[in-house]
């Protein structure tokens, strides 16, 4: 087993790593600093360096999820404290997965194709997969899913939630400003992603759509600045919002035709050979290619910016 | 790039477990599935094997073979058991699990399954983990969705009430399902359909009623199935209709692009949802071949204005 002297210098630190985890893993009591530089290979040099070692040693493993536990080695001495991992919080404790579920969390952790989201899928997945359960995708459906890949500020949203800490970002809307926002969750809603949080200074929960976010996402202040309230729920209602906003179009829809608009809207009465409906839309763009898609058997009546847009699309489309 | 010291720590912790449940695995195999060279993983192993316990006699050291190309852990000292998952490995596990539950409406089966499942994922750490919810429109499920699996799963037939997305019109036919998948937040069923004797994709929302039909029951088919896609056209896509392109990528193929516009081509079963579709963008989408979809557009759209003058 030789290394070259390079990868020994790359190896030094993750090897020690390694050796603290399992010397303390290991350990019943509590161990000391002092016995710790004393046996877990890797310490070395002068006693302030071994110290600064530990410290960012123990801010490594924590970073990686490993809690370390402190203690007193002597009840009437509190000032020689110890370390150790607890067996019980190290290690994956899901024993009882069966292998439906198993295969389910294969299928979920297949779901993303690039983005952080996917690496920290496929480590899960790698840990799972040690426990020794097989899987069984007879019962775990068929579908095959694809969804929108989460937008570019996710990670930083995501630590945002995560540590509690203020967002600033700038956001199109009716106006383009700065928002200050304390992060409750993100949301994927109808194949767009969204951020609900506390509007700093609306002083109320807001959706902000990530796509209509401009520049960069900031994080400010401290950890823990909030709380997330314990009755809040992403749900449906948080979007009334945006469908509050939906505009009302009068249409005439031949007999017998467009069955799919005509269940989007309200039937008004009888027009010859025609029906007349009162149907709620969003976008006008979108809108428009869906009348237009009927061809000579849906025509607007009303609002005039929307007449006026499906004729000049047709215009462009009978001289083309 | 140059690995973190964390990065390369965390692989070699979760590393000894996995090879302990996959004893014999091949090095290769190995660097595959935990996505790092196999030079990367010869590396790593090298060593883990320098590594373990105080004292760090061979009695104390973590003991593995992988010189023949295979990986055997002898002995794992305090490292048998996987690692307990992380708070963004949760989130991202949990994430996924409620995409794939927002598809299924609240009777099916593989719902609650979905949930207990993400019951256990959330007990395994102390941590509060942030939810992060996936909410999908409730007309865009459909509770026809166990069956449809079911039929994909045991090759049997449907017969199905469908209203066509291209012509608008509602039709009984006899389809076999061949897979369902999702995209835009809609589910699609593709099968074989007996009325038109072609492959097609159905929307599973525009199926307003399904029972199973037995294998035996099928009708004749004339013709093999295979894929039917017959009908090409080449469009010029402006940037004014890159939701057009966005939509449809998945359909489309790349001709040639310069900064204004792209040129692409697409295969479909018939024109009918084209044409439908061009009538939207006006003069966004030059149809630049087959002569006859371009007539057709222009056709309708004369039509259509036509009826907006009498009206």
């Amino acid at each position: 087993m030789s290394q070259t002297p390079s990868s020994a210098v790359a190896n030094r630190k993750p090897e020690r790593l390694i050796n603290l985890t399992l010397a303390l893993l290991a350990t019943r009591r509590y161990l000391t600093k002092a016995e710790i530089f004393a046996t877990v290979a890797g310490y070395e040099g002068k006693i302030e360096t071994q110290e600064r070692m530990f410290e960012r040693d123990k801010d490594d493993l924590r970073s990686m999820g490993i809690e370390i536990e402190v203690g007193n080695l002597d009840p009437f001495f509190e000032d020689e404290p110890g370390y150790r991992i607890s067996a019980s919080s190290y290690a994956l404790t899901l024993n009882d997965l069966n292998s439906t579920e198993v295969a389910l969390l294969s299928l979920a952790a297949g779901l993303w194709h690039q983005s952080a989201l996917s690496e920290n899928s496929m480590s899960a997945l790698r840990k799972l997969k040690s426990l020794g359960i097989p899987a069984d995708f007879s019962a775990a459906g068929v579908l095959d899913a694809k969804f929108e890949e989460p937008a570019e500020y996710f990670d930083t949203i995501l630590e945002a939630i995560s540590d509690g800490k203020e967002l600033n970002f700038r956001y199109r809307s009716s106006s383009t400003k700065l928002r200050k926002v304390h992060p409750y969750t993100l949301t994927l809603w109808n194949g767009s992603w969204y951020l609900i949080a506390h509007d700093l200074d609306a002083g109320e929960l807001r959706t902000f759509k990530l796509a209509r976010i401009i520049d960069s996402v900031e994080m400010k202040g401290k950890k823990n600045a909030f709380t997330i309230p314990t009755d809040f729920t992403a749900h449906h209602s948080l979007f009334r919002e945006e469908s509050a906003q939906l505009e009302l179009a009068k249409v005439r829809i031949r007999k017998g035709q467009a069955l799919t608009l005509r269940n989007s809207g309200n039937f008004l009465g009888d027009d010859g050979e025609f029906d007349l409906y009162e149907i709620p839309y969003d976008s006008l763009t979108n809108f428009a290619r869906s009348i237009l898609w009927h061809g000579s058997n849906v025509a607007v009546i009303e609002p005039i910016n929307l007449r006026t847009h499906v004729l000049s699309l047709l215009s462009e489309a009978a001289h083309g | 790039m140059v690995e973190t010291a964390i990065t390369r720590t965390a692989r070699a912790l979760d590393l000894v477990p996995f090879v302990i449940e996959h004893p014999g695995i091949s090095v290769e195999d190995l660097a595959q599935e935990f996505g790092v060279t196999t030079a990367q993983m010869v590396s790593d192993l090298s060593m883990i094997f320098m590594c373990g316990l105080p004292g760090y006699s061979t009695l104390e050291l973590i003991d593995l073979s992988y010189d023949d190309g295979f990986v055997s852990i002898i002995d794992p000292q305090v490292l048998d058991k996987p690692r307990n998952l992380s708070k963004s490995e949760i989130i991202s596990l949990n994430l996924a699990l409620d995409s794939l539950a927002s598809l299924r409406t609240e009777d099916d089966p593989l719902l609650s399954a979905i949930r207990v499942l993400q019951g256990k994922l959330q007990k395994t750490i102390a941590d509060a983990v942030p939810h992060i919810p996936v909410i999908q429109r409730s007309e865009l499920k459909s509770p026809l969705l166990p069956l449809c699996e079911e039929a994909v799963k045991s090759g049997s037939g449907l017969a199905i009430s469908y209203v066509s997305a291209s012509s608008d019109q509602h039709t009984e036919r006899i389809i076999l399902p061949e897979s369902i998948h999702s995209e835009n937040g809609y589910l699609y069923l593709r099968a074989w359909c007996y009325l038109t004797e072609s492959t097609r994709t159905f929307r599973l929302d525009r199926i307003m009623s399904a029972t199973a039909v037995p294998v035996s029951q099928l009708p004749q088919s004339t013709k093999s199935p295979t894929s039917t896609e017959h009908f090409k056209a080449t469009l010029k896509i402006s940037h004014e209709a890159k939701y057009f392109y966005e939509q449809n990528k998945s359909l489309l193929t790349i001709e040639s692009q310069d900064e204004d516009s792209i040129v692409v081509t697409i295969q479909l079963s018939d024109s009918e949802w084209l044409t439908r579709t061009l009538m939207g963008y006006g003069a966004a989408i030059t149809v630049l071949a087959p002569a006859d979809l371009a007539a057709e557009v222009r056709r309708r759209a004369q039509a259509t204005l036509e009826l907006y003058r009498q009206l």
